[in-house]
């Protein structure tokens, strides 16, 4: 018995024994799998994690498949790499077999904002992207553990730049329509009016256009991708309204057509101007007058010169023009005879083809320059020469003998010359309604590169002249500005570009939030500025960007700021790359971006609900970009612009798109939806 | 009359009950140390996932910063003596027993950045849990990946 429940104490013993054993064990094997388990959990982890930050890193790059991914809202999932996870795998899980795969996948996509409102284009929307990342690690020791993460995040695709051909006019509300142009001045018909004509005529012109010019490569642009110019007119009274560049010699070749009125007058034609010549019309056979008519600039020089003029001759040609427009014109605002500012500028070597001027000009600008028609006697063919002598001492001799000139505004020409100054009329008539060219001299105000058809700025330009020359005014683009609602807007107050906000903007609550956050960081002697879309800054203060400690402000990626309290630029700003694009929005009222620095490759808009949005300089400034306001000067008075402070604007290519609309894509890196599941094989 | 057992036979059987007992003895030591080693190896796998949990939390930025702005309790490049309190956290009590190493290495590939957590947890000296624990030192390997904001 004794012996029998020894054997029973050894035997539970023994039991007990082993089952300790075999707990044990398995606190081994547990601590193992719970091991294995906690790295497949690192590495799921790290996976979503590294795939969301590829994706948002590549997303940045226009080129990339990732990109193009998002953009055209496929159905197929996209793989993603993960190296730097599946590189640290081994380290994480040593010993295991690890296999590491990320998808991701759209869930949905909509191109209606919250408020009902349809984006610009079918592409443009707010989405969510699912990573789905799956990890499987396998040891002889733990067994296989598999772990699932899914995260979503939300994600927009915005355009940044609509495509636009410049030929053709837009057909809906663009977020980005302001940056098609080079020079947009939205309230600048009125300015021009306030100024006298100082906006643009002026000795020291406030901007030098450089339309064609590549800022940085300074080749030509190419046509397709060149900026536009527009003066704007809020009053949207339906008044004819204009603003006027005298052509200079720069210029007035390129823009101005060549009426070329050369008219042969014989000796019957000739005498009735001069009928004191009958008495001798025998000795005047031969007799030949010549009308000779010339586009000149308004004050220019050199192209006179260069016909043949002294510099005397040019400055009385000059002083007559000048009365000329003074009788033609008599408010104070046309008698500004300064060249005018060259939106066409010849340059070296460059002459810009005007079949691509018509469809860059939106404003309704025209091109003023002084139409001269000389008239003189040609007594050559006459045989009796002593009787020429006599007959030039009769004539005028005008302009130092160059040749004799008879000018029908000059009053002191009258006298010998009144028979021609009462016959010269009737003669133009009857030359006019022959449907030739006026031969009277005048300062001429019609030239306009284009028309228009609506109410911003009515059709107005010389029939005659657009049915010569139907291909240098080739299609008609009408500037067409559209509201929120893809409605086309009566008056150019209407509009403002950047209005999608729910769509469009990463938002900062203040100026110090944006100071500090991951948009700008310091690199060297750089400020670097990191954009990827368009960021709004909420209240009114004033956004300082650079300062003494920077030598400049770097743009990479592509985007705007926006700020209603404006801008002050004190550093110059730079891009990193060809197609990188910063523009800077002064939207409130009464705000505006101060340039203290340059240049500026940025494009700069101030534009505003009240129509006072301003860009200032301190300083000459380079701008590589464009230049969109409201006025440049609230209040023409004075000394108007300040001296030596002009404006050299390039147009940045990257700002136009003439084939497609470019976007950038913006993933959200808080998830809305983050899980991980798991399981054991 | 019952015959009883022999010396032999009582030494003989003293002899097999102590081997038989010697051995469940053994594999008594054999599964406690097991249960002990399983235990501290545990506490060790947490103590060395912790920092990279932390540092994940903290972000690739903070952590880019940590020479500058050093975390008090996760000290980085030296091995120190596991506090059972640090910035009123309190530690299980054994875990003052253990030492911690953790180094960060910088990792790259294609364009994505991130740190690698190495942390060693092993024990502080000649302890009890040095007695314990069959392999002297737990490893753990964490990475940190750069936030990409957009």
């Amino acid at each position: 018995m004794i012996l029998l429940i020894f054997l029973c104490a050894i035997l539970a013993l023994a039991v007990l024994t082993t089952y300790f054993m075999f707990v044990t064990s398995n606190a081994q094997l547990q601590t193992n799998v719970l091991r294995m388990k906690s790295s497949c959990q690192f590495l799921v982890e790290n996976a979503v994690e590294e795939a969301y930050s590829r994706l948002a890193k590549a997303t940045r790059r226009p080129d990339s498949p990732e990109f193009k991914w998002f953009v055209q809202n496929p159905s197929s999932d996209l793989p993603i790499n993960t190296p730097l996870t599946t590189k640290v795998a081994s380290q994480v899980a040593p010993g295991a077999d690890c296999s590491i795969t990320v998808n991701a996948r759209i869930i949905e996509k909509r191109n209606i904002s919250s408020r009902g409102k349809e984006y610009s284009d079918d592409l443009e929307g707010l989405g969510s992207v699912e990573l789905n990342a799956v990890v499987t690690l396998e040891s002889r020791m733990a067994g296989k553990t598999v772990r699932h993460a899914i995260s979503h995040h939300d994600f927009r695709v915005a355009s940044i730049i609509n495509k636009r051909d410049n030929h053709k006019n837009r057909e809906r509300y663009a977020n980005n329509f302001i940056c098609d142009y080079i020079l947009f001045i939205r309230d600048g018909v009125q300015e021009f009016v306030d100024s006298d004509g100082k906006l643009l005529n002026r000795a020291e012109p406030i901007f030098n256009l450089h339309v064609d010019l590549d800022p940085w490569k300074n080749t030509r642009l190419p046509i397709e991708q060149l900026g536009k110019v527009f003066f704007g007119d809020s009053s949207n009274d339906g008044k004819l309204k204009y603003v006027f560049l005298n052509t200079n010699d720069a210029t007035f070749k390129t823009i101005v057509p060549n009426l070329g009125v050369n008219r042969v007058a014989d000796k019957a034609h000739c005498l009735k101007l001069f009928p004191t010549l009958e008495e001798q019309a025998d000795k005047l056979d031969g007799l030949v007058g010549y009308y000779m008519g010339n586009s000149l600039p308004a004050k220019g020089k050199h192209l006179l010169q260069a016909a043949g003029f002294t510099p005397a001759q040019v400055e009385k040609l000059q002083n007559r023009s000048r009365k000329l427009a003074e009788a033609q014109f008599a408010s104070e605002l046309e008698k500004n005879l300064e060249p005018g500012m060259d939106i066409f500028p010849p340059g070296a070597g460059r002459g810009f083809p005007l079949e691509y001027a018509a469809s860059l000009l939106e404003g309704d600008i025209r091109q003023r320059f002084f139409y001269a028609v000389h008239f003189f006697l040609d007594f050559m063919n006459i045989s009796d020469q002593e009787y020429v002598v006599e007959l030039n001492n009769k004539t005028k001799h005008d302009l130092d003998g160059h040749f004799p000139v008879v000018e029908v505004s000059d009053p002191s020409a009258m006298g010998d010359f009144t028979a021609f100054y009462e016959e010269f009329p009737r003669l133009d008539d009857e030359w006019i309604q022959a449907g030739n060219y006026s031969i009277r001299g005048k300062y001429e105000d019609w030239f306009s590169l284009y028309h228009y058809e609506n109410a911003m700025a009515p059709e107005k330009i010389n029939q005659k002249y657009r049915s010569e020359k139907p291909d240098i005014l080739g299609e008609v683009v009408s500037p067409a500005f559209y509201t929120l609602n893809h409605e086309k807007c009566e008056s150019i107050k209407n509009t403002l570009p950047l209005q999608h906000f729910e769509l469009y903007f990463y938002t900062f609550n203040n100026p110090k939030s944006f100071y500090s956050s991951h948009l700008l960081r310091k690199e060297g002697s750089e400020l670097v500025l990191s954009l990827n879309g368009n960021v709004l800054i909420l209240g009114n203060q004033l956004i300082a960007l650079g300062g003494p400690d920077y030598s400049a402000i770097r743009i990479e990626g592509r985007g705007s700021i926006v700020a209603a309290g404006g801008f002050k630029i004190l550093s110059p700003i730079l891009k990193r790359a060809d197609f990188d694009t910063l523009v800077l929005f002064a939207a409130g009222e009464g705000s505006s971006i101060s340039l203290d620095a340059s240049p500026i490759e940025a494009g700069l808009v101030a534009m505003n609900k009240a129509l006072d949005g301003r860009i200032l300089n301190t300083q000459p400034v380079t701008i590589k970009g464009f230049y969109a306001c409201d006025r440049v000067l609230n209040i023409w008075s004075g000394s108007d612009w300040p001296t030596n402070q002009q404006i050299e604007l390039f147009y940045d290519p990257a700002f136009k798109s003439p084939v497609e609309t470019l976007y950038t894509v913006g993933i959200a890196r808080t998830p809305v939806l983050y899980r991980i599941t798991g399981g054991d094989g | 009359m019952k015959r009883g057992f022999t010396l032999i036979e009582i030494c003989i059987g003293m002899l097999l009950l102590s081997l038989t007992l010697l051995g469940f003895l053994r594999i008594n030591s054999f599964a406690s140390h097991s249960a002990m080693d399983a235990y501290y190896k545990f506490m060790a796998q947490q103590l060395a996932n912790e920092p990279i949990e932390v540092f994940r939390a903290m972000g690739y930025e903070r952590i880019k910063n940590l020479d500058k702005k050093p975390l008090p309790g996760y000290p980085i490049g030296t091995t120190e003596s596991i506090q059972e309190e640090v910035s009123g956290e309190r530690y299980p009590v054994e875990t003052s027993l253990f030492s911690r190493t953790i180094e960060l290495e910088k990792v790259e590939e294609d364009g994505v950045k991130g740190f690698l957590v190495k942390v060693s947890v092993f024990p502080s000296g000649s302890n009890k849990i040095s007695a314990w624990l069959v392999r002297q030192m737990v490893n753990a390997t964490g990475l940190v990946i750069e936030e990409v904001t957009q």
